[in-house]
């Protein structure tokens, strides 16, 4: 079983201007079952339209999404909740994200009689098994979103994917809204019910220090395009393509302290505007090393070396 | 040694109506040139001290007890008038989101002017003065710029924007909230570096507050760790982070997942969450969270014992490693 991607794109039309947003621009990737593929990018790379395409919530505009070979459908309400009974999302925000005027065990409860997994008489059971799954402490149950800290309701929301007994879960920045001490938690959370429930994971994030913790393989997005993938062994110790090095070089770390120059080491200029995509590669406006060809020929992934592929044709 | 820019001592804020302690008692300096940074999560306070230095705690909200001593002047004491000759030139900030800050229906020109004009008298020179102002942290075609709304920037170069707004009047110390949190992490390095640049030539103190430890690691000279409205341990960075001797603060870094681990090693969390500062009372504010909490802990509050290289408010520290 796996999640097929291929040559998805996205374009949202602008009614007011009469614009045309590209928000994803032909990204093909699979996800094979039990793997964690990390989706890291700045803001606009399409990260979160790719993890809304990928749940059934966005209608590719061309490519296609399947999974187990059958293509994701939003097209038949029993199709979409089939799809769901496999594939869930979580979202960034816990707190927007969550009913303020409904007990969390209700949140779950009404998860759970949607798939109809669970004889009635038995959901109440069910909510608890899945609070307990997600450590936290049952009595919870009769409390209101705004009585949780931001790392319990995360976990509500983690628990309510998991009442569909999903496959595949898309993380999109489960950790980002979360105080620093509280998002090893749930790090560590979603790991363990990786390994015990064998489930596989998106994580989406703009974080590679947690993208790099949790991933298999990771996916560098950049003007909805993926411009590197490979093992998350290769993407961090063996970058390839100029945006990951400068990806990598801006991520905040604290192994290196009390050095300025490490400032100096940054990416000129701003991300392009999706609405007028640029000409060949779409990182060429920022890139230290383009050449001027590629302002004229988009570079398509090759492959480097046992499936680490770059779109870059300088490296 | 020269005398401190800013020294506070003591410092407590609390609500007014029905008083509740949102921060404790707090004491640190800032030297001339220096930069230092805050690190605290939601609620610890680190806010609030900053905004308290410059008279600008929110409705309902005042200093209860301490003493804010900037260039000579105790600011807790000081009338509004002179604080409002005092801020944007002498202390000037930076928020955490520039689109809310600026005002959204002024252009960037006027905007930029009326923080002359409320110092000083405009004069002939003064439009060249903020272009150049402008053009020092990079903003493109400023002549275009002076004429533009903040929507029409993106959220790094309105950043840009008001840190040319904080910088325009020279000020000693810069007040910095999070400016970064908002931005990419491509851009939030370009701005990093700006800062970091304008503060050496300038020889300007800065307080930098943050909630990421990893932002502030070659940015400043010092660190003050906040844990709910207590300084629970301070110093350089190397010491901070190489050596952290609060319970808290070396369970926060070994929250962080690091560049460097190859072995990928299951990320230590500290479990519970932080007490809310009024509920503290007389105890370590972390002893509930702690794994070295012995009954000594609540049976009293530690003190910040020690110097300005170095100081930590606990009765077990981690010990020298």
């Amino acid at each position: 079983m796996s999640l097929e991607l291929k040559d998805v794109e996205k374009r949202y039309l602008n009614r007011a201007s009469g614009t045309v947003i590209n928000a994803l621009n032909g990204v093909s990737v699979k996800v094979e079952v039990g793997q964690t593929l990390g989706i890291v990018g700045e803001s606009g790379c399409g990260k979160s339209t790719l993890a809304r395409a990928v749940v059934g919530l966005e209608d590719p505009s061309a490519g296609s999404i399947t999974w187990d070979g059958q293509p994701v459908d939003n097209k038949s309400k029993d199709r979409l909740k089939s799809h769901h009974s496999k594939v869930q999302l979580v979202f960034q925000d816990p707190y927007s994200s969550l009913n303020p005027r409904q007990q969390i065990g209700d949140s779950i409860s009404e998860a759970i009689g949607v798939h109809g997994l669970v004889a009635k008489d038995n959901i109440a059971d069910r909510v608890v098994e899945l609070l307990q799954l997600v450590g936290l402490d049952p009595d919870l149950k009769s409390r209101y979103p705004h009585q949780l800290s931001g790392g319990q309701r995360q976990r509500v929301c983690i628990a309510r994917a998991l009442s569909a007994e999903p496959k595949l879960l898309v993380l999109d920045e489960p950790v980002s809204a979360l105080d620093v001490s509280v998002r090893a938690e749930v790090m560590n959370l979603l790991i363990d019910l990786r390994k015990n429930l064998g489930l596989t994971y998106i994580f989406i994030s703009h974080d590679l220090a947690m993208i790099r913790y949790i991933s298999d393989v990771i996916a560098v997005m950049y003007l909805g395009k993926i411009v590197e993938f490979g093992t998350w062994e290769e993407i961090i110790e063996n970058p390839v393509h100029p945006y990951t090095k400068a990806l990598i070089a801006a991520m905040p770390d604290h192994s290196i302290i009390g050095d300025p120059t490490m400032l100096t080491r940054t990416l000129e200029g701003e991300v392009p505007d999706p609405v007028n995509l640029p000409s060949g590669c779409s990182f060429h406006s920022r890139c230290s090393i383009a050449v001027p060809s590629c302002s004229v020929t988009a570079p398509s992934l090759r492959n480097l070396s046992n499936g680490h592929l770059v779109a870059c044709s300088e490296v | 040694m020269s005398n401190p820019l800013l020294s506070v001592s003591g410092l407590g804020i609390s609500t007014v109506q029905d008083p509740r302690t949102l921060v404790n008692s707090v004491s640190f300096e800032i030297m001339p040139g220096e930069a230092v940074g805050v690190v605290g999560e939601s609620g610890s306070g680190k806010t609030l001290t900053a905004l308290s230095i410059l008279g600008l705690l929110p409705r309902g909200v005042a200093t209860s007890s301490g003493s804010i001593n900037f260039d000579g002047v105790d600011l807790t004491k000081a009338s509004s008038e002179n604080m409002q000759n005092l801020r944007g030139s002498a202390i000037s900030m930076v928020y955490q989101d520039p689109m809310t800050a600026l005002n959204p229906v002024m252009k960037l020109g006027r905007q930029l002017l009326e923080v002359i004009e409320s110092h000083e008298k405009l004069e002939n020179g003064s439009i060249a003065r903020v272009e150049a102002a402008l053009r020092e942290v990079g903003i493109p075609q400023v002549e275009r710029a002076m004429e533009s709304y903040p929507h029409e920037f993106s959220g790094g170069m309105r950043q840009r924007v008001m840190i040319a707004m904080a910088l325009l009047l020279s000020p000693k110390l810069l007040i910095a909230d999070e400016p970064t949190t908002a931005l990419d992490v491509t851009i939030q390095q370009q701005i990093l570096a700006l800062v970091s640049e304008e503060r050496r030539k300038r020889n300007m103190s800065m307080l930098w507050i943050t909630h990421d430890l990893g932002v502030v690691a070659n940015l400043v000279d010092r660190l003050i760790v906040m844990y709910a409205g207590n300084i629970v341990e301070s110093g350089t960075v190397s010491e901070i982070f190489n050596n952290p001797q609060h319970p808290y603060t070396h369970g926060l870094l070994s929250s962080l997942p690091s560049r460097n681990d190859k072995s990928r090693r299951r990320l230590t969390s500290i479990p519970g969450v932080p007490q809310k500062p009024w509920l503290v009372g007389n105890t370590c504010a972390f002893a509930p969270r702690c794994f070295k909490a012995t009954a000594e802990c609540t049976a009293s509050a530690p003190e910040l014992i020690g110097k300005l290289e170095k100081a930590v408010a606990c009765f077990h520290p981690m010990g020298d490693k």
